[in-house]
Protein backbone atom coordinates (compact mmCIF):
# COMPACT_ATOMS: atom_id res chain seq x y z
CA UNK A 1 0.00 0.00 0.00
CA UNK A 2 1.40 3.22 -0.84
CA UNK A 3 -0.40 6.96 -1.07
CA UNK A 4 -0.94 7.44 -4.77
CA UNK A 5 -0.55 10.63 -6.72
CA UNK A 6 -4.06 11.09 -6.81
CA UNK A 7 -3.93 11.87 -3.22
CA UNK A 8 -1.26 13.91 -3.45
CA UNK A 9 1.40 11.43 -2.43
CA UNK A 10 4.91 11.40 -4.61
CA UNK A 11 5.16 7.58 -5.59
CA UNK A 12 7.79 8.51 -8.10
CA UNK A 13 10.12 10.43 -5.85
CA UNK A 14 11.40 8.23 -2.64
CA UNK A 15 14.36 8.18 -1.65
CA UNK A 16 16.42 5.03 -0.50
CA UNK A 17 20.00 4.08 0.31
CA UNK A 18 19.01 1.46 -2.47
CA UNK A 19 16.82 1.28 -4.98
CA UNK A 20 15.30 -1.86 -3.39
CA UNK A 21 11.10 -2.12 -2.89
CA UNK A 22 9.94 -3.21 0.46
CA UNK A 23 8.14 -6.19 -1.19
CA UNK A 24 8.16 -7.42 -4.63
CA UNK A 25 4.65 -5.48 -5.04
CA UNK A 26 6.14 -2.46 -3.25
CA UNK A 27 7.26 0.59 -5.13
CA UNK A 28 10.54 0.70 -6.37
CA UNK A 29 12.49 3.94 -4.15
CA UNK A 30 15.15 5.54 -5.85
CA UNK A 31 18.88 5.50 -4.69
CA UNK A 32 19.96 8.44 -3.11
CA UNK A 33 23.24 10.11 -4.92
CA UNK A 34 26.11 11.50 -2.95
CA UNK A 35 24.32 14.92 -3.76
CA UNK A 36 21.00 13.96 -2.65
CA UNK A 37 22.47 13.13 0.75
CA UNK A 38 24.25 16.05 1.08
CA UNK A 39 20.96 18.13 0.42
CA UNK A 40 19.17 15.74 3.36
CA UNK A 41 21.80 16.90 5.58
CA UNK A 42 21.29 20.44 5.09
CA UNK A 43 17.58 20.17 4.82
CA UNK A 44 17.69 18.56 8.37
CA UNK A 45 20.15 21.07 9.69
CA UNK A 46 17.59 24.04 8.33
CA UNK A 47 14.71 21.72 10.41
CA UNK A 48 16.64 21.47 13.36
CA UNK A 49 16.72 25.53 13.48
CA UNK A 50 13.34 25.89 12.86
CA UNK A 51 12.36 23.50 15.96
CA UNK A 52 15.00 25.56 18.10
CA UNK A 53 13.10 28.65 17.19
CA UNK A 54 9.53 27.04 17.44
CA UNK A 55 11.04 26.21 21.28
CA UNK A 56 11.10 22.35 21.39
CA UNK A 57 12.37 20.98 24.92
CA UNK A 58 14.23 17.86 22.86
CA UNK A 59 15.44 16.89 19.71
CA UNK A 60 14.42 13.14 18.82
CA UNK A 61 16.69 12.05 15.69
CA UNK A 62 14.88 8.92 13.61
CA UNK A 63 17.31 7.99 11.02
CA UNK A 64 16.42 4.25 10.95
CA UNK A 65 14.82 3.04 7.70
CA UNK A 66 11.83 3.66 7.11
CA UNK A 67 9.41 0.78 6.27
CA UNK A 68 7.22 1.12 2.84
CA UNK A 69 4.65 -0.76 3.40
CA UNK B 1 22.17 1.35 8.49
CA UNK B 2 20.99 -1.67 8.08
CA UNK B 3 22.81 -3.91 4.95
CA UNK B 4 19.78 -5.56 4.41
CA UNK B 5 18.25 -2.44 2.46
CA UNK B 6 21.65 -0.57 1.72
CA UNK B 7 23.51 -2.05 -0.98
CA UNK B 8 25.90 1.02 -1.19
CA UNK B 9 29.24 0.50 -2.44
CA UNK B 10 30.01 4.25 -1.72
CA UNK B 11 31.26 5.94 1.65
CA UNK B 12 27.51 5.24 2.59
CA UNK B 13 27.36 1.51 2.68
CA UNK B 14 29.25 -1.86 2.72
CA UNK B 15 31.09 -1.65 6.18
CA UNK B 16 30.02 -1.01 9.75
CA UNK B 17 31.67 2.94 9.67
CA UNK B 18 30.06 3.84 5.93
CA UNK B 19 26.48 2.51 7.14
CA UNK B 20 26.20 4.24 10.19
CA UNK B 21 27.85 7.23 8.45
CA UNK B 22 24.64 9.41 7.94
CA UNK B 23 23.31 9.09 11.27
CA UNK B 24 26.88 10.42 12.61
CA UNK B 25 26.89 13.38 9.87
CA UNK B 26 23.10 14.40 11.38
CA UNK B 27 23.81 13.88 15.03
CA UNK B 28 27.14 16.24 14.93
CA UNK B 29 25.04 18.87 12.80
CA UNK B 30 22.12 18.44 15.18
CA UNK B 31 24.20 18.29 18.45
CA UNK B 32 26.38 21.68 16.51
CA UNK B 33 22.62 23.27 16.21
CA UNK B 34 20.63 23.02 19.47
CA UNK B 35 21.46 24.85 22.87
CA UNK B 36 23.47 22.53 25.20
CA UNK B 37 20.11 22.83 27.53
CA UNK B 38 18.35 20.72 24.51
CA UNK B 39 18.74 16.96 25.48
CA UNK B 40 19.20 15.12 22.12
CA UNK B 41 17.74 11.68 21.51
CA UNK B 42 18.46 8.88 18.52
CA UNK B 43 15.74 6.17 18.03
CA UNK B 44 16.72 3.32 16.13
CA UNK B 45 16.09 0.11 15.57
CA UNK B 46 17.66 -2.70 17.60
CA UNK B 47 17.17 -5.52 14.96
CA UNK B 48 15.84 -6.69 11.83
CA UNK B 49 14.27 -9.35 13.17
CA UNK B 50 16.51 -11.44 10.60
CA UNK B 51 18.65 -13.07 12.52
CA UNK B 52 17.77 -16.25 11.47
CA UNK B 53 19.08 -15.36 7.93
CA UNK B 54 22.42 -17.37 8.67
CA UNK B 55 24.11 -16.27 5.41
CA UNK B 56 22.47 -13.06 4.87
CA UNK B 57 24.36 -9.83 7.06
CA UNK B 58 21.36 -7.81 9.32
CA UNK B 59 21.17 -5.01 11.87
CA UNK B 60 21.43 -6.47 15.14
CA UNK B 61 22.16 -6.15 18.57
CA UNK B 62 26.00 -6.28 18.67
CA UNK B 63 25.77 -3.69 16.09
CA UNK B 64 23.44 -1.83 18.11
CA UNK B 65 25.43 -1.64 21.44
CA UNK B 66 29.09 -0.58 19.27
CA UNK B 67 26.36 2.23 17.53
CA UNK B 68 25.54 3.15 20.85
CA UNK B 69 29.05 3.53 22.03
CA UNK B 70 30.20 5.58 19.38
CA UNK B 71 26.81 8.26 20.22
CA UNK B 72 27.57 8.65 23.51
CA UNK B 73 30.88 9.76 22.63
CA UNK B 74 29.15 11.95 19.93
CA UNK B 75 26.88 13.63 23.19
CA UNK B 76 23.87 12.06 22.47
CA UNK B 77 21.46 12.11 25.70
CA UNK B 78 19.08 9.64 24.79
CA UNK B 79 19.20 6.25 22.92
CA UNK B 80 15.40 5.22 21.98
CA UNK B 81 15.70 1.49 20.73
CA UNK B 82 12.71 0.17 18.45
CA UNK B 83 13.54 -2.67 16.02
CA UNK B 84 11.90 -4.39 12.63
CA UNK B 85 9.71 -2.85 9.95
CA UNK B 86 12.86 -3.09 7.44
CA UNK B 87 12.11 -6.48 5.72
CA UNK B 88 8.97 -8.20 4.95
CA UNK B 89 10.96 -11.64 5.99
CA UNK B 90 11.03 -9.99 10.05
CA UNK B 91 10.12 -12.67 12.36
CA UNK B 92 9.32 -10.65 14.96
CA UNK B 93 8.63 -12.27 18.64
CA UNK B 94 5.86 -9.58 19.57
CA UNK B 95 4.11 -9.14 23.00
CA UNK B 96 3.98 -6.68 25.74
CA UNK B 97 7.51 -4.93 25.99
CA UNK B 98 8.53 -6.90 22.82
CA UNK B 99 11.62 -4.38 22.36
CA UNK B 100 12.61 -4.31 25.75
CA UNK B 101 15.34 -6.93 25.29
CA UNK B 102 17.25 -5.29 23.21
CA UNK B 103 16.86 -1.40 25.23
CA UNK B 104 17.93 -3.62 27.68
CA UNK B 105 20.96 -5.18 26.16
CA UNK B 106 22.11 -1.62 25.23
CA UNK B 107 22.19 -0.10 28.96
CA UNK B 108 23.72 -3.23 30.34
CA UNK B 109 26.62 -2.67 27.84
CA UNK B 110 26.36 1.19 28.41
CA UNK B 111 25.86 1.90 31.96
CA UNK B 112 25.32 5.23 33.00
CA UNK B 113 27.29 6.41 29.92
CA UNK B 114 23.83 7.18 27.74
CA UNK B 115 20.07 7.11 28.79
CA UNK B 116 18.28 3.88 27.38
CA UNK B 117 14.65 4.35 26.50
CA UNK B 118 12.35 1.44 25.27
CA UNK B 119 9.28 1.44 23.26
CA UNK B 120 6.85 -1.01 22.08
CA UNK B 121 3.42 -2.87 23.75
CA UNK B 122 3.54 -0.87 26.80
CA UNK B 123 0.01 -0.69 28.02
CA UNK B 124 -0.18 0.36 31.65
CA UNK B 125 1.68 1.85 34.51
CA UNK B 126 2.47 -0.92 36.28
CA UNK B 127 3.90 -2.56 33.60
CA UNK B 128 6.19 0.94 32.60
CA UNK B 129 7.37 0.85 36.25
CA UNK B 130 8.46 -2.66 36.39
CA UNK B 131 10.63 -1.92 33.16
CA UNK B 132 12.37 0.95 35.07
CA UNK B 133 12.99 -0.87 37.64
CA UNK B 134 15.11 -3.45 35.46
CA UNK B 135 17.08 -0.54 34.96
CA UNK B 136 15.95 1.44 31.83
CA UNK B 137 15.87 4.89 31.72
CA UNK B 138 12.43 5.98 30.00
CA UNK B 139 9.64 4.42 28.48
CA UNK B 140 8.63 5.65 25.28
CA UNK B 141 4.60 5.28 24.42
CA UNK B 142 3.26 5.75 21.05
CA UNK B 143 0.43 3.80 19.51
CA UNK B 144 -1.09 3.22 23.25
CA UNK B 145 -1.53 7.16 23.02
CA UNK B 146 -3.25 7.06 20.03
CA UNK B 147 -6.04 4.91 21.53
CA UNK B 148 -6.23 6.33 24.56
CA UNK B 149 -5.15 10.20 24.61
CA UNK B 150 -5.31 10.48 28.42
CA UNK B 151 -2.81 8.09 28.89
CA UNK B 152 -0.61 9.95 31.63
CA UNK B 153 -4.02 9.91 33.49
CA UNK B 154 -4.78 6.23 33.45
CA UNK B 155 -1.17 5.27 33.80
CA UNK B 156 -1.11 7.62 36.94
CA UNK B 157 -4.70 5.97 38.10
CA UNK B 158 -2.84 2.47 37.73
CA UNK B 159 0.37 3.60 39.87
CA UNK B 160 -2.20 5.42 42.45
CA UNK B 161 -0.21 8.16 41.78
CA UNK B 162 -1.72 12.22 40.90
CA UNK B 163 -1.17 13.66 37.86
CA UNK B 164 -1.19 17.27 36.95
CA UNK B 165 -4.51 17.36 34.90
CA UNK B 166 -5.86 21.02 33.34
CA UNK B 167 -8.16 22.63 35.85
CA UNK B 168 -11.05 22.88 33.41
CA UNK B 169 -10.79 19.07 32.98
CA UNK B 170 -10.37 18.37 36.12
CA UNK B 171 -13.13 20.19 37.91
CA UNK B 172 -15.21 17.83 36.75
CA UNK B 173 -13.97 14.89 38.34
CA UNK B 174 -14.09 16.50 42.21
CA UNK B 175 -12.13 18.61 44.15
CA UNK B 176 -8.27 18.11 43.95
Amino acid sequence: MFISVQVHGWPENVFAPSARPFKDDSIVPRDMTQRDIFDLVDAWISAVKRAVIAGFDASDSLVVDTPQL
Amino acid sequence: MSPVSNRRNDSYGGSFENRIRLLLEITRATKANIPSSVPLFVRVSGTDWLEYLKDEPSWDVPQTIELAKILADEGVDVLDVSSGGNDPRHKIESGPGYQAPFALAVKRALGDRLLVATVGSITSGGQANALLDQGLDMVMIGRTFLKNPGLVWAFAEDLKVEATIPKQIRWAFGSH
